[in-house]
């Protein structure tokens, strides 16, 4: 299910732009937080992106002894690049990359090979401090995978359906957020898990001189940070036509709804990450286990129920 | 155009500072943090994303060759900031802005000459060796130290760890260049000075308390990962030293306390963690409250915010503080440090079988003022 020939490329570009500027919104508007707590100017720490990107593509290239550089390139470039994949199944507006019909799976695959991307990264760099930032994002993505996946599948239960746009159709009536909100809850914090973003940064921990990210310097810190950017776009995104009733709403045009409910998305997961301190593994793995699996099964269990008497 | 020349103003613009802190610079690392608040320059978590390194006070031998080696790790552009006194500040960031803006120095192109050694290990670097650990496993055993150079860490505290995955099998802890003569503790100064006989108030000294407590709490919050309360308590902090008025500190002091205080996910995170008996506490300048005989970082966080509670009714007390020096009120004399290689040893069995946050939790949680330790590391008692 696509348009025409014509229009496919101009899909492509239409999405590739969203998603770009997105991630450069939540890099201005993490800048801006922290502008604002600190007592600076905001509207200079509006630059701060486009300032730090400057800085990453003049520096040198420097590398410690024993580093494996091709495997950390490999696993620094994948990090945008599973960003962009998943993001290829988000309808924008009416335009959709690839409308694919199992695409909330897609979705899930794709954030995936970033666990992979990231342990590359630690390894390859040779450095103590990033194979602990290796481990950690590891040991979180046992945590939030199995709860994240049961989110995504309940609400395309809820919709009937694994395609995104059918999904974000399906809440013409009520968005899911209303009927659905411990998988909602589990969707933004798996949200920020995938992205290792805020309260689930760990993997990129200050303490640890900056965890993976510790050896990387000049173009492959600027991929790696961009990727991480792009990855919280392409979750923000995914939150709107799977939770949020992709663009319905009274007034405005579909777009327009979209890419508000989008920006509140954002602008939610950018507050947490100055609002919350770090949530660790050690304590948070039991609860993630034993509290978030039976619950967001229990929700799955409404639903289908739901949908079975709708019937 | 020259696109690289304009790229680097950009850079040169907000330069990355990474900050090496010697022991007794204190004063130095405060005002260097003022500045570089005042201007926006953020802070680098490492050398590999550092654009300046800004060494204050004046370091000793060790430290000078720990700096070093982090100097050779920096990417060009890059520059040096030296700022022995706190006047200095200002002065130094600007000519280290200036010298990233220039270009700065490359790194020698040696880096890529270690990889063609004899030994066909990578970088000619040696193997880890293998270890038993605490299940009874052989795994790899790799030498981390801690320190001197790393964000949010006390200065002068050198941790030696011994590491198997990330939890820590064996611990030393050192105090750099500490066989030097003590400097005066920055933050005790007011209550030498007034036991000296010079009229100190109240109000400088209730204010030295509370940017003391707001530093190590700030400290411990950002190695905690909660970034905004750390820089709300930092901002805090400068404004309360710089003499902003009471009234203006109070309620904003309040709504901070309020925020940590109140925050389950942190005393979640912490609770449990570095268990100090009564003894143990007190020789990293704690009183736990009687009847209590333990305390772990959340009791610790919770000491640091009921003291700046105890003090922000007194930030513009105008009487002079002898007055308050021999009573068992907030702004009482501190007590002397002890030899410092009790309390580093104290410290070591404490971070010894915890994971590395916690490790990193915990010697913030203590936060050790090795500037106030008696000199004599390891040498006799006391």
């Amino acid at each position: 299910m696509s348009g025409s020939a014509v229009a496919e490329p101009v899909a492509v570009a239409v999405v590739a732009a969203a998603l770009v500027t997105l991630a450069v919104t939540g890099a201005a508007l993490q800048a801006a937080g922290g502008a604002r707590l600190a007592g600076g100017s905001v509207r200079d720490a509006l630059w701060a992106p486009a300032r730090e990107a400057a800085r990453l593509l003049v520096a040198q290239p420097r590398a410690i002894p024993g580093q494996d550089r091709v495997l950390a390139r490999i696993g620094v470039v994948t990090v945008p690049v599973a960003a962009v994949l998943a993001a290829a199944v988000i309808p924008v507006g009416g335009a959709v990359t690839a409308d694919l019909a199992v695409g909330v799976v897609w979705f899930n695959a794709m954030e995936v090979l970033v666990w992979g991307g990231l342990w590359l990264a630690a390894w390859g760099s040779n450095s103590a401090y990033a194979l602990v930032g290796g481990y950690r994002f590891v040991a979180q993505g046992l945590a939030y995978e199995l709860p994240h996946m049961f989110a995504l599948i309940t609400a395309a239960l809820a919709a009937g359906s694994l395609r995104v746009s059918e999904v974000a159709a399906a809440q013409s009536g009520l968005w899911f957020v209303v009927w659905l909100p411990v998988a909602f809850a589990v969707y933004l914090l798996s949200a920020l898990a995938m992205a290792f973003w805020g309260p689930l940064g760990q993997p990129v921990d200050r303490s640890l001189g900056g965890g993976v990210a510790v050896e990387l310097s000049s173009v492959d810190r600027l991929v790696f940070l961009a990727g991480r950017y792009l990855l919280l776009a392409a979750v923000a995104a995914m939150a709107v036509p799977l939770f949020l009733g992709g663009g319905s709403g009274p007034l405005l045009p579909d777009w327009l709804w979209q890419a508000v409910k989008t920006l509140a998305v954002l602008a939610l997961l950018v507050w947490l990450r100055w609002r919350l301190p770090a949530v660790r593994m050690d304590r948070f793995m039991e609860v993630a286990w034993l509290v978030l699996i039976p619950a967001v099964l229990v929700q799955a269990l409404v639903v289908a129920v739901v949908v079975l008497l709708a019937r | 155009m020259d696109l690289t020349g304009v790229l680097l103003r950009a850079a040169a613009a907000r330069p990355r500072v990474l900050l090496a802190v010697p022991p007794g610079a204190t004063g130095a690392r405060l005002a260097v943090e003022r500045e570089l608040r005042r201007r926006s320059w953020p802070v680098a978590a490492s050398p590999a994303d550092a654009d300046v390194l800004a060494v204050c006070g004046a370091p000793g031998p060790a430290m000078t060759a720990a700096v070093r080696r982090v100097w050779g790790q920096l990417p060009a552009p890059r520059a040096w900031a030296r700022v022995p006194t706190t006047s200095d500040a200002a002065s130094a960031l600007d000519r280290a802005q200036h010298g990233v803006s220039e270009g700065g120095s490359a790194l020698p192109g040696g880096d890529e000459g270690a990889d063609d050694n004899d030994s066909d290990l990578p970088g000619g670097l040696g193997m880890a060796e293998r270890a038993p650990d605490r299940d009874g496993l052989a795994l790899d055993q790799l030498h981390l130290p801690l320190g001197p150079v790393l964000p949010d860490w006390p200065a002068g505290l050198l941790l030696r760890l011994r590491v198997q995955g990330d939890v820590v099998q064996h611990a030393e802890a050192e105090h750099l260049d500490g066989g030097a003569a003590a400097a005066a503790a920055y933050w005790d100064r007011p209550w030498w000075r007034a036991a000296e006989g010079a009229p100190v108030s109240t109000a400088e000294a209730a204010r030295r308390l509370v940017a003391r407590q707001l530093d190590s709490l700030c400290r411990l919050l950002a190695v905690a990962g909660w970034d905004g309360a750390a820089t709300t308590g930092r901002r805090l902090r400068d404004e309360t030293l710089a003499g902003a008025a009471g009234s203006h500190l109070a309620p904003r002091l309040w709504r901070f306390h309020r925020r940590v205080a109140g925050s389950r996910l942190l005393r979640w995170m912490t609770r449990g963690l570095g268990r100090l008996d009564s003894a143990g506490a007190a020789g990293f300048g704690f009183s736990p409250p009687p009847g209590q005989a333990d305390s772990d970082v959340v009791d610790r966080t919770r000491w640091w915010l009921e003291r700046i509670s105890l003090a922000v009714g007194l930030l513009d007390d105008e009487r002079p503080l002898a007055d308050r020096m021999d009573s068992a009120d907030v702004l009482a004399r501190p007590p002397q440090g002890g030899p410092a290689g009790t309390a580093l040893a104290r410290l070591a069995r404490l971070v010894e079988g915890t994971e590395l946050a916690a490790t990193r939790l915990v010697v913030a949680s203590v936060d050790p003022d090795l500037d106030r330790s008696t000199v004599d590391v390891g040498v006799g008692g006391g």
